[in-house]
């Protein structure tokens, strides 16, 4: 009787076991898109960067509008600049378009 | 008199067991044709976008450089009579329920989405599809078609260029991205699929190549750079692990707008 009790708990713990790693295998089988759009963001934000220093003089404080067109080529990027816009801190609107 | 009532239950039982076997065997047939036809239509489709072309737009647009607040939508349509369309291989998975079809298509010279007549010297095209007609099975294929999405998106990005709109602010010469915004909107033709699979994780990869020369010919003007053929690589996910953070993310931030609620009323 008490091998038989001893048995069942065993038996019982090596489920419980395998379906404590099923689950965690499971939970990592797909890698999902979250990761993709992390990696998105940062590239948006690093082209965002690249183009305003690129094309801008940049105040020390300010706010900075652009409409660009960019074309990547060879490993860089070309940017022509289309509309332009800076709100310097404290002082007027010195917004201006780049065809003008 | 037993014997007799015997055979007929025999009789009776078997007939059933065939009954049910044969309406098995025909409704697994039907599924097999319905699957294997969803295949042949995908990959008339996407010789269509390879030798008509495509028209696609996408935008892309994140705030505070949150990645909660990413939104990217890609749409893409196509429309065109191809005659002579061949199905070279087909192959059909009974257990997954999925369906392989390798269809072909020899062209001479076709008038393209913009247009333009291209001649394309009787050049064999070919492209793969898969199709399922299990829902639970789809989100690899869905994730491949993702990819494909991608792929052409990359391409048109890289011939013709794309806008960025943004706004930024500056704090002692630091850069900030506040809204950055990036759309295309074209169309393309003579992508031709390379590569494609799944890695490890589930998720779908579609390599995707135009030589330069032949779409130089169709635009008629030079594209930057000195590559003669550009090549991408386009993504795909099978599970939305980001919507599912996303929501997690705006439960908790609700909970914890509730809660500050709650301690605010309390104040005098």
């Amino acid at each position: 009787m008490r091998k038989n009790g001893n048995t069942m708990k065993r038996k019982k713990i090596i489920t419980s076991m395998i379906l404590f790693v099923l689950c965690v295998v499971m939970g990592n089988v797909f890698a999902g898109n979250k990761e993709m759009v992390e990696k998105r963001v940062k590239e948006l934000d690093k082209l965002n960067k690249e183009a305003v220093n690129s094309l801008i003089d940049i105040p020390k404080e300010g706010r900075i509008k652009i409409k660009a067109k960019v074309h990547p080529y060879d490993h860089k990027i070309q940017f022509d600049l289309l509309e332009k816009e800076i709100i310097l801190k404290n002082k007027a609107n010195k917004g201006e378009k780049a065809d003008e | 008199m037993n014997s007799l009532k015997k055979n007929g239950q025999w009789f009776a039982c078997i007939c059933t067991c065939l009954i049910v076997f044969i309406s098995v065997h025909a409704y697994a047939g039907n599924k097999r044709i319905m699957t294997i036809r969803a295949a042949k239509v995908l990959a008339e489709r996407a010789l269509v976008e390879t030798i008509y072309g495509l028209k696609l737009r996408a935008v892309e647009k994140v705030e505070d450089m949150v990645a909660t607040s990413f939104k990217g939508t890609t749409e893409s349509k196509t429309k065109a009579v191809v005659n002579g369309i061949r199905f070279e291989e087909v192959v059909y998975d009974p257990e997954q329920d999925i369906a392989k079809v390798m269809a072909s298509v020899q062209v001479d010279k076709i008038v393209n989405i913009d247009g333009m007549e291209i001649d394309l010297g009787n050049k064999v095209f070919r492209r793969v599809a898969f199709a399922t007609s299990t829902p639970q099975n789809a989100g690899a294929l869905k994730a491949l078609r993702a990819a494909e999405l991608d792929a052409y998106k990359q391409l048109m990005k890289r011939i013709v260029g794309f806008e960025l709109e943004s706004h930024t602010s500056v704090e002692n010469y630091i850069l900030k991205s506040d809204i950055v915004k990036t759309k295309v909107l074209a169309t393309l033709c003579l992508a031709e699929v390379t590569e494609y699979g799944w890695t490890d994780e589930g998720d779908a990869y579609v390599k995707m190549q135009v030589n330069i020369a032949d779409i130089e010919d169709v635009l008629g003007q030079k594209i930057l750079g000195n590559e003669k053929v550009i090549e991408v690589m386009g993504e795909g996910a099978q599970e939305d692990t980001f919507s599912q953070a996303t929501k997690l993310q705006d439960k908790e931030s609700n909970a914890q707008l509730k809660k500050t609620q709650v301690t605010g009323d309390k104040r005098p």
